[in-house]
């Protein structure tokens, strides 16, 4: 093998010769890797943008070039079909509600783990991260048992007297019992990235603020949260994409009723490819990538080191 | 500025792509065009793939047996795949041209495959439609021709607590009205509920629509061009499957996965099931069983009628062995064959022969679910059906929840299935 550097000066025609065949050779590494990606990931993705501007259709699959080119009129029937604007608007709640709410929740958290709690720390870690790690199914069926009307969460709210609704049957409440879900499902994941932060700041520092009086809000507005802020921009994406994303918990609690009242974007983009729209379906599919990169963008534009 | 001209050009040329193709003006399976076949005479010979979903699938080998032994010189593989995720293998195999020579196919999913041109049309001569349940054979018809072989019928029926109906002095409903009285009267002697039809969500169209043909009613003209929601009997059935939540006989909230115990512990006094939940709710019953099930056909304003489900036999375009697949659907379609596969399998046979000895002809349930089968509608046969079912779905449960009339709701359906249109 030809490696790099010589210690000793080429002929500019030699180098030329040498630098080619430098370049195959890591092309001939990068292959494996790029054919991978063309085929596997860049491939279905422009192919979806193609055809998302096609009418095209499950029939039409032995022969997918035969189709027509209609432009842009899948995204315009979109944003025309009323359903597809109750799913925007349910996914829109759902994130705008459930993102803040596992930020919040996932730094308190980590917070009291890191600070408060010094007892059975690993009990209450794993406590917290368990929800992660277990399958929606069983998440599922524990969700049921808590929220159905005759089940643990209106038991407990009739010790207060108050006669809970039916949870999942009720357009009103169907929608904040799926994000009590998701947020319950998702903190654990941002109590660990956070954790991992806490450990950066810098211990002294908070030990020289206390010593110049400074109290425990001030410590942490103007130590702890400008060190952490990577983090939670980090975890406020993840989680953004996620919610945004957000499919699971109605396919597996309500599949998207009552009402249409938990149906969301990517539930909806579902259901069109199963009806075999699949040109319809690719355009859904790059309205919800293009909400991904607007909100992710807004966090950015929130969340960036301040100068 | 150098790579978005580049990303410009990708696009631009993607578009021109695009328009350069386009769909040819005639649909490349026009029924004109199907060349009839004939199966050969003889015994069937060679190697012959078969797919079947589910529990059918695990079964079908048993039932093979004796095809293999008329026929010596055949060779089945019977491959069990499983219903989940069932429609989507058939239709990637259609597209990779990498099918078996014959599958089990969903009623609801023969026309779609047939519509993709994947699908061989049944050979003249090979089965009498008439030795079928009309509604069964329905399912087997795309574009006026005949694309596979019914093999076994589903349907559904009114399951009622007989020894309830007794002692408040009542038979079993047999129109709508009686279905009032019979709840009402039930509910004052204790039941909570006196029927259950699903308000909303996924398979409320195939619970609600008997209650359209009950009515007289079709939710397509009968050359299945047009959609005919927008009728008197359609509004008739919304308004009196909705008069059944109003009037406080059916829970408006789903029972999805309680109903069964319900019923059994006699807080629920009817509800519309599958034949398949008999054997299930006579093991939840045990021994007073008999006298507590009773099995009726649905009740009806005009004419008895239920929905019609089940499976088909059909053979690809791309099969090996067409000619063996066919002569295996003709036996499966036998009615000796089919009364040994509903020994095996518990399936109702397809076949009304079937129905006329044995078991079938004998057992009180069975003979009422026979009958029903008689009356059974299968859902229009076109290839946007899972997209207006959906539609269905959504709008009718505004209605059954009070947040829109029935009115505004029919005319909705009516608006967005033509906007869907029939695929053809």
């Amino acid at each position: 093998m030809v490696v790099g550097t010589d210690a000793v000066p080429l002929p500019t025609r030699k180098r030329g010769v040498l630098q080619r065949r430098q370049t195959v050779v890591a092309w001939g590494f990068a292959l494996p890797f790029l054919i991978l990606f063309v085929v596997f990931h860049a491939g279905p993705v422009l192919a979806s943008l193609g055809m998302s501007v096609t009418d095209i259709q499950s029939r039409d699959l032995r022969n997918p070039l035969g189709v027509n080119f209609v432009g842009f009129a899948n995204f315009l029937a979109i944003f025309a079909n009323d359903q597809f604007r109750s799913a925007l608007q349910n996914t829109i709640v759902f994130t705008v509600v459930g993102v803040p709410l596992t930020v919040l929740l996932g730094l308190l958290v980590a917070l009291a783990l890191d600070k408060g709690i010094s007892r059975f720390r690993t009990v209450f870690r794993v406590g917290y991260y368990a929800p992660v790690v277990t399958s929606i199914v069983a998440i599922a069926v524990v969700w049921r048992f808590i929220l159905q009307p005759d089940g643990l969460l209106n038991t407990v709210l009739g010790w207060a007297h108050i006669h809970g609704p039916n949870w999942l049957q009720d357009p009103t409440w169907a929608l904040p019992a799926l994000i009590a879900m998701a947020v319950w499902r998702n903190v654990g994941t941002l109590m660990v990235i956070f954790l991992a932060g806490l450990q950066a700041v810098p211990v002294d520092i908070q030990e020289a603020a206390m010593v110049d009086g400074a109290n425990s809000f001030q410590r942490f507005t103007k130590i702890v949260f400008p060190v952490l802020r990577p983090a939670v921009l980090f975890g406020a994406v993840i989680t953004g994409i996620g919610f945004l994303q957000f499919f699971e918990e109605p396919f597996v609690m309500t599949q998207g009723g009552p009402l249409d009242s938990t149906l969301s974007m990517a539930y909806y983009t579902y259901n069109q490819f199963s009806f075999g729209r699949y040109g319809y379906a690719s355009a859904a599919s790059y309205v919800m990538f293009a909400l991904v990169v607007l909100l992710t963008f807004v966090q950015f534009r929130l969340l960036r080191e301040k100068k | 500025m150098r790579r978005t001209l580049i990303a410009g050009a990708i696009v631009m040329t993607g578009a021109l792509l695009l328009t350069g193709c386009g769909r040819s003006s005639t649909a490349p399976q026009s029924s004109s065009a199907v060349t009839k076949t004939k199966v050969s005479a003889g015994p069937a010979t060679g190697d012959l793939q078969v797919w079947a979903e589910g529990n059918e699938g695990e079964l079908l080998p048993k039932l093979l047996k004796g095809f293999e032994q008329q026929n010596p010189g055949v060779h089945v593989t019977v491959t069990s795949i499983p219903w989940q995720g069932a429609h989507d293998k058939l239709a990637n195999a259609i597209v990779a041209g990498q099918t078996p020579d014959v599958a089990m196919v969903g009623t609801t999913w023969l026309t779609e495959f047939a519509a993709t041109g994947g699908m061989s049309t049944v050979p003249s001569g090979l089965v009498k439609s008439s030795d079928f349940f009309p509604g069964s054979w329905q399912t087997v018809m795309h574009n006026g021709a005949a694309y596979g072989v019914p093999w076994y019928a589903d349907t559904r029926i009114l399951y009622y607590r007989k020894d309830l109906a007794q002692a408040a002095g009542l038979a079993a409903p047999k129109t709508w009205a009686d279905l009032n009285t019979f709840s009402a009267a039930l509910q004052k002697n204790g039941a909570k509920w006196g029927t259950y039809v699903q308000s909303g969500g996924q398979g409320t169209a195939n619970m609600f629509l008997p209650f359209v043909w009950q009515s007289g009613g079709h939710v397509m003209n009968a050359a299945r061009t047009k959609f005919t929601f927008d009728t008197p009997e359609f509004k008739k059935a919304v308004d009196y499957y909705g008069s059944l939540f109003k009037n406080g006989y059916s829970s408006s909230a789903l029972l999805t996965g309680q109903y069964q115990s319900m019923f059994v512990n006699g807080s629920l006094a009817s509800y519309i099931g599958g034949p398949f939940e008999l054997p299930q709710l006579k093991a939840l019953i045990g021994a007073n069983a008999d006298k507590e099930i009773g099995v009726a056909l649905l009740p009806y304003s005009k004419t008895p009628a239920s929905f019609m489900g089940g499976g088909d036999f059909a053979v690809f375009k791309t099969a090996k062995n067409p000619d063996a697949g066919w002569k295996l659907i003709r036996y499966l379609a036998q009615p000796a064959v089919q009364q040994q596969w509903y020994a095996i399998s518990g399936d109702l046979p397809a076949a009304p022969a079937a129905w006329t000895s044995g078991t079938l002809a004998q057992d009180t349930y069975l003979k009422t679910i026979g009958t029903q089968l008689k009356s059974g509608h299968s859902l229009p046969a076109i290839t946007t059906w899972a997209q207006i079912d959906a539609v269905i779905n959504t709008e009718l449960e505004k209605v059954f929840r009070g947040t829109e009339t029935s009115d505004a709701a029919i005319a909705s359906i009516q608006r967005q299935a033509e906007q869907i249109g029939t695929g053809k």
